[in-house]
């Protein structure tokens, strides 16, 4: 039965290779002239200067050399991952469509659910082993990807709230790539038509990422606030205050800082990969379900006492 | 009588359609069967019930006199199936699929798998989806035989292919059964193609089981008789009555007695036979429409 489910997908498996063989390319390349030239140049301080509205502590990072480091490092790197950070939120949905829409559908669709049904394992044990060995392979495929993605994306900012390290820390990305592979084999199961399941995905995989990343996301926990800008730094602001300019600086026109600080990346991530796990449990089991209901009520003979063959009364 | 196949009460609705209704069989072992009816009859939902690929609306199919509920790992054990249109996985190799024939079979011989390939002159590494409807179809067919099944279950095996495949995959299947008992239930919408193969037959249309049994006492039971259109027999044991310009042609039931004054009585054929229950059933299922509409 693992024989069957490596023959079946070994296609995809290679094809995942092949993306995170791709990865490490471009890490080994770019990834690694970036963090170089982020630990060399003292990017980092710049950053936090140009982004969070630090005091210059260091002296590097007096405000005139410290805007042509930033610039500098930002013309040479930035484009490739902000362009990458840009498209990579649909490759979950290209998994689904890609694995998950034909998982089950393209079974139905070629009519070898008959073949596969017949054979001498039952379909529990056929299902149970498919979805084993398809979601183990696209866990431990992600979990390497969102790794490299990870430190690929580490000099990009200095907060670990911005949209491009949250999306793409390792249980977040799991946790989307899951709930996708799930909408695509429910609607494949569903629809039965590996196309239809395919573009199905689409739109409930949006709504999905949609609701969870700009519906959901910033409401995990009360936000802090404060009218003091230097108590946000380094965390996630959802609502900024007005500044007005003035001879003095910068004067606080008027409102709060509304912000999640950044103590709680970890909570964040846990709290949402566990709305993405357990939505793609549902969906699982609900293509489960549907499955092994479309046959008998399968009970093992000899559990069964009402076809016991002998059938001496009770006393 | 040994049993290989027992229904009671079966019965599959799709949404508010019955393909299958109140269907008790009881179908003996080491026979051929054929399982004869037209297309949308039912044929498909008795042979998918039986493999236990869906669940039954009401009552319940059970196999060999050990009474296996369709389905069961014991039942799947010792089935062959082979579903319409010989539903194979076009990408596998030929060999691939005789290993996954192996990997998901307890009872999988493995070598006679081998032998019947190579007998086909059926290259073990060409793609499945490379292969004429007929070798797919004999490939199908060896999947379901290497698994040394008691059961064979065959949907519309020939109706795919061209006629010299259909010889070719009948004589197949024929010489196999010759030395063994096993018993095969085979579907079609073709009456001609079985009568020269079959022990038993099993009539369907409708969604209701029209005729069973076996088909020498079948034949020996029903006569044509011919006699004056002006007085036809009527009851429940004429079949049809097929009315000419003087003369009217009967298929009953006789039971090999007289007939009438006047009625000429004739053997039936199977064709025939058939041909008359499938008449009466659509008659059947318009009086019952008009009654219903009325």
């Amino acid at each position: 039965m693992i024989w069957l489910s490596w023959r079946q997908h070994r296609g995809a498996l290679f094809g995942a290779l092949a993306l995170l063989a791709a990865l490490g390319v471009v890490l080994m390349t770019h990834g690694v002239a970036m963090h170089q030239a982020y630990d060399r140049d003292g990017v980092e301080a710049c950053q936090l200067l140009m982004f969070g509205g630090v005091e210059a502590t260091t002296e590097a990072s007096a405000e005139g050399s410290c805007f042509t480091i930033f610039d500098s490092f930002e013309n040479r790197f930035a484009s490739l991952p902000t362009n990458a950070a840009a498209w990579l939120p649909f490759l979950p949905m290209v998994v689904g469509m890609l694995l998950g829409a034909p998982l089950l559908a393209r079974e139905y669709e070629q009519g070898t659910w008959q073949l596969v049904w017949t054979q001498g394992v039952t379909r529990t044990r056929w299902l149970a082993t498919k979805l084993a060995a398809v979601l183990g392979g696209v866990v431990t495929v992600t979990v390497l990807f969102a790794a490299g993605v990870s430190w690929w994306f580490e000099p990009l900012s200095p907060h670990r709230f911005s949209p491009e390290k949250f999306n793409h820390a390792v249980p977040v990305f799991t946790g989307y790539v899951l709930v996708a592979l799930a909408i695509g084999i429910l609607a494949g199961v569903l629809l039965r038509r590996t196309l239809v399941a395919a573009a199905v995905t689409i739109p409930a995989y949006l709504a999905v990422r949609l609701t969870t990343e700009f519906g959901l996301r910033p409401r995990y926990r009360e936000p802090l606030s404060t009218t003091d800008p230097a108590e946000a730094v380094g965390g996630w602001i959802i609502q900024d205050v007005i500044f007005t300019p003035s001879p003095d600086g910068p004067v606080l026109a008027s409102g709060t800082i509304d912000y999640h600080p950044d103590d709680r990346f970890w909570q964040f991530q846990a709290i949402e990969t566990t709305i993405l796990v357990v939505l793609a449990a549902v969906l699982l089991a609900i293509a489960w379900r549907v499955v092994l209901g479309r046959g008998p009520r399968v009970h093992d003979v000899r559990r069964d006492p009402s076809v016991s063959v002998s059938s001496s009364p009770l006393p | 009588m040994t049993s290989s196949l027992t229904a009671e009460g079966l019965g599959k609705r799709y949404g508010a359609t019955w393909a299958l209704r109140d269907c008790d069989l009881q179908l003996p072992t080491g026979a051929v069967i054929a399982l004869v009816g037209p297309n949308g009859a039912g044929k498909s939902t008795l042979l998918q019930l039986a493999a236990g690929l869906v669940r039954p609306t009401t009552g319940a199919v059970r196999l060999f006199d050990e009474q296996l509920p369709a389905g069961s790992r014991e039942a799947l054990a010792q089935l062959g199936f082979v579903a319409q249109d010989h539903p194979l996985y076009p990408r596998f190799r030929v060999k691939e699929l005789l290993r996954m024939g192996a990997e998901l079979n307890v009872t999988w011989d493995g070598q006679v798998a081998a032998d019947r390939v190579v007998q086909l002159g059926i290259p073990p590494d060409r793609r499945v989806g490379a292969l004429s409807g007929g070798e797919q179809a004999q490939v199908a067919l060896t999947l379901a035989l290497a698994k040394r099944p008691r059961l064979l279950i065959l949907d519309e095996p020939v109706a795919s292919l061209d006629p010299l495949a259909r010889r070719e995959f009948m004589q197949m299947l024929m010489a196999t059964v010759a030395d063994g008992n096993l018993t095969v239930l085979l579907s079609s919408h073709n009456v001609a193609e079985l009568e020269r193969v079959c022990d038993h037959l099993v009539v369907i249309a409708a969604g209701r089981v029209q005729l069973a049994g076996d088909i020498d006492s079948l034949i020996e039971a029903h006569s044509v008789l011919t006699g004056p259109n002006t007085h036809v027999p009527g009851g429940p044991n004429v079949i049809h009555v097929n009315r000419g310009d003087r003369q009217a042609h009967v298929v009953a039931r006789t039971f090999g007695a007289e007939p009438m004054p006047g009625w000429q009585p004739h053997p039936v054929g199977l064709e025939e036979l058939v041909l008359a229950y499938l008449r009466r059933a659509r008659s059947d299922d318009q009086t019952s429409e008009a009654g219903l509409s009325a």
